[in-house]
């Protein structure tokens, strides 16, 4: 479902490789977890498979469409909420919602369903008609996945979905992730929580300073030389 | 000591962008010619005001030589520079000390109020230069250069041009610091820059109407000011600080010094005063809370299927985001719809007060067969002119600023996009050409025809303006700032949208007028200018959909 190839990423005109031909590659029906320590360049990897940056080489496969060549028949294909959402303050989280329906091109009836699916799920339905302004921090998280998912799109790419939310919304959404995938869809995640990592992913790969150094299920990971829990596998291996 | 001085260090650079312009040119290599070039047209287009500025000082001088007191124009500067820092200071303290973003990061440090509001008034103050040293500077030069002082003149003066703020500054902070203790402002925040942005306009208005009375001839200059020394007494003893500068500077020997260390005095206690206050009652007015009104009432489920819309078509879907998040921002009404209807209004009003025999006879000689044409060819500029000069279109994209990533994912081409962006600017620059319209029929009597000749030019000649003011911002946005105010009025792209609009009215312009010379009917020459227009019109829209295809590739967020 997601294809990366050998893509790399750098700031300040090469000073600093934020990520180093990454190859990666997730397939259909298929949770997979993004690990890595502080700014091993996983929010850059995940900018440039939703778009959002332009690799400086590589190329990024979104369901069969080439999201450099095909950018909008891409991004309809996949619904993206990055780690710190800032919406349009002055909207309210009803208009928000009906503004990506719109531009997605959702029909009444299917908005309808699920605007009131996912603000009843999310606890949302009080605050519609309030200005996004007046939101917290997690109430904004949750505007912007419902605005993602609005059109129901194939691929999820979430930038560290649970921080911010209160328990029983990531449970929900952790839910919500595996119904997904078990419809034959894929979610891309990025996150610090290991044991979220280990109890949710079919697959994880952890990324350290801009390479991919690990990645399978965590039965593979634990197999090589590793034994313990994730936590041990991934402190071991990003030690240098 | 240590941490309040490192505080304000930090405070200059963060305000400045001294470590990030560091970082832009070492690190990131960008190209330094850019910011130069700005800074250059910047203080071209300064010029004629600089000059106008010198020579009304120079007059001055020499009309304060003849009645012996050269040292006027010292006093009337000091006026004029502390009382601009003064009121900009109300604004910019207010501001900065109540409304900015970065408070919540400070509040929990452990700095002392004062140190807070130390390092915040340090900012303002360099900030204020810009106003206060080129008011000061050419008196200052004038005056030392024509009486011919000594070195012990210079170092003074340039110790109190760099003191000159505290004053007026210190005041005005008190002020403010004190009203926020009594009222909590920070709850209409949207009201303030509703009456600061008014303010704003009366005093350009005013100054402008004020100027209209300064007489055009130096002769007269020099009469106008030697009658009205008085006055420039009375007002130097309202702010006696402004005299003792003078004093402080003009006088030699004991009083001379006397006046100078007491100006230097009275900025210490005031400041000192200040940081005492602020220390004891800042922070409670900061803490005092800034909500936003909300409903929050369970609403049930019958009225949220109500507000879920049909399906609209995407363009249809951005425009009116950008109409609501325009209208919802009153920095962006001001600036954008009053800003597009004010020229016509200041017309109506000026038309309204000067109850002048002459006047009447002039507008009524509008509505005479043989003028009516140029009347309304002329009109037709004016209405060109209102719609080219409001900030609408030459900010669009910047205003999207942190949520640029949203129009990046959405699955809708820049084309259309900016066609959303299109419409809503174009609406707006319309509204402005309208309101010429309704002035035009009320107040000039311009026969309908001719009126809705003009309006239809018009409107066709704000295409091009408001789709290459477009094709500007999306070629160069500005999406990083902190503030609305940051994002439309200290947006370079504002002011370069201007002189484009002048531009294509210059163009318009050069059409009508050598065909109006050789007396081709001005039927002809409305036709003229609205194909050109409309040329335009079509090729900046094919230019604006090139460049933002390629340009919103190319933003990363
Ligand atoms: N806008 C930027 N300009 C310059 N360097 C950047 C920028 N954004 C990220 N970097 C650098 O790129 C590298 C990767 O950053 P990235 O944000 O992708 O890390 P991350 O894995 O998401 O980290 P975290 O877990 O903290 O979210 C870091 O070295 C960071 O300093
Ligand atoms: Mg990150």
């Amino acid at each position: 479902m997601i294809e990366i190839s050998n893509i790399s990423k750098s700031y300040n005109k090469g000073a600093v490789k934020a990520v180093d031909s990454l190859d990666l590659k997730v397939n259909k029906g298929e949770i997979f977890g993004f690990l890595g320590p502080n700014g091993a360049g996983k929010t850059t990897t995940i900018k440039m498979v939703v778009g959002l940056l332009n690799p400086d080489s590589g190329s990024i496969i979104i369901d069969g469409t080439d999201i450099a060549k095909e950018p909008l028949t891409a991004k309809r294909k996949m619904g993206y909420v990055p780690d710190n959402p800032n919406l349009y303050d002055r909207l309210t989280g009803m208009e928000y919602l009906n503004f990506m329906a719109d531009v997605y091109q959702v029909s009444a009836d299917m908005r309808k369903e699920r605007i009131e699916h996912y603000l009843e799920m999310f606890n949302l339905k009080g605050a519609a008609s309030d200005l996004i302004k007046s939101y917290s921090h997690g109430m904004k998280q949750k505007t912007a996945l419902t605005g993602a998912l609005i059109h129901d799109p194939r691929v999820w790419i979430l930038d560290e979905p649970m921080v911010g939310l209160d328990p029983k919304s990531a449970h929900l959404l952790k839910n919500q992730m595996r119904e997904h995938c078990d419809r034959g869809n894929t979610v891309f995640f990025s996150t610090h929580v290991l044991e979220v990592a280990e109890k949710l992913c079919d697959r994880v790969g952890i990324i350290h300073k801009g390479k991919l150094i690990a990645i399978g299920t965590i039965d593979e990971l634990r197999h090589g030389e590793n034994k313990g829990s994730l936590e041990n596998i991934f402190l071991e291996l990003t030690e240098q | 000591m240590k941490p309040f001085l490192s505080f304000i260090k930090m405070q200059l650079n963060v305000n400045y962008g001294i470590s990030a312009l560091k970082y832009r040119f070492t690190r990131e290599k960008e190209k330094l010619w850019e910011p130069v070039l700005v800074g250059v047209v910047i203080l071209v287009s300064l010029l004629p005001l600089a000059a106008m500025y010198i020579g009304l000082m120079i007059s001055m001088f020499t009309a304060g030589t003849i009645i012996g007191q050269p040292e006027m124009i010292l006093t009337v500067s000091f006026v004029l520079a502390q009382l601009m820092i003064l009121i900009f200071g109300l604004f910019y303290i207010m501001g900065s000390f109540y409304f900015s973003k970065d408070l919540e990061t400070f509040v929990p440090l452990p700095l002392k109020p004062y140190e807070v509001v130390g390092g915040k008034f340090a900012v303002i103050m360099v900030n204020e230069y810009l106003t206060s040293v080129p008011i000061l500077l050419p008196p200052i030069i004038i005056y030392g250069a024509g009486t011919g002082q000594g070195i012990i003149y210079w170092l003074k003066s340039l110790v109190l041009m760099v003191v000159a703020p505290v004053i007026p500054l210190s005041i005005a902070a008190l002020i403010i610091v004190l009203l926020m203790r009594v009222v909590n402002l920070r709850r209409y925040k949207d009201l303030l820059a509703i009456i600061g942005g008014l303010f704003a306009i009366t005093i350009g208005v005013g100054s402008s109407l004020l100027f209209q009375n300064v007489p055009e001839n130096p002769e007269e200059i020099q009469n106008f000011f030697t009658s009205q020394t008085r006055i420039v007494d009375m007002i130097g003893s309202r702010f006696p600080p402004s005299i003792w500068a003078t004093r402080g500077l003009a006088d030699v020997g004991i009083a001379g010094w006397g006046y100078f260390l007491l100006y230097l005095a009275a900025s210490a206690v005031l400041m000192m005063l200040l940081l005492w206050i602020s220390n004891l009652v800042f922070y409670k007015a900061l803490l005092a809370g800034q909500e936003v009104s909300r409903k929050r009432n369970n609403i049930s489920k019958s009225r949220i299927s109500r507000q879920i819309g049909r399906t609209q078509s995407p363009v249809t879907a951005i425009a009116k985001r950008e109409w609501k998040l325009l209208m919802r921002t009153p920095l962006y009404v001001l600036n954008g719809l009053v800003s597009s209807m004010l020229g016509p209004i200041i017309v109506a009003m000026m038309l309204l007060l000067k109850n002048e025999p002459e006047l009447a006879e002039l507008i009524g000689s509008l509505s005479e067969p043989g003028i009516v044409p140029y009347a309304a060819l002329a009109c037709l500029g004016l209405m060109l002119f209102t719609s080219g000069m409001n900030l609408v279109a030459s900010t669009a994209l910047s205003r999207e600023g942190q949520t640029i990533w949203i129009a990046k994912m959405l699955p809708v081409s820049a084309k259309q996009q900016v066609a959303g962006k299109l419409v809503v600017s174009y609406v707006i620059s319309a509204i402005g050409v309208l309101t010429t319209s309704l002035i035009m029929l009320i107040f000039l009597k311009i026969p309908i025809l001719w009126t809705v000749g003009a309006t239809i030019v018009g409107l066709v000649g704000s295409v091009p303006m408001a789709s290459l003011n477009l094709l500007l911002d999306v070629f160069h946005p500005k999406l990083v700032w902190n503030s609305e105010q940051e994002a439309m009025k200290q947006n370079i792209n504002g002011g370069i949208g201007m002189l484009i609009s002048l531009l294509v009215l210059v163009i318009l312009g050069g059409i009508a007028v050598p065909m109006t010379i050789i007396e081709i009917p001005v039927q002809m020459v409305f036709a003229a200018i609205g194909a050109v227009a409309a040329i335009l019109g079509v090729l900046s829209i094919l230019a604006l959909f090139a460049v933002a295809e390629k340009k919103y590739r190319d933003i990363e967020a």
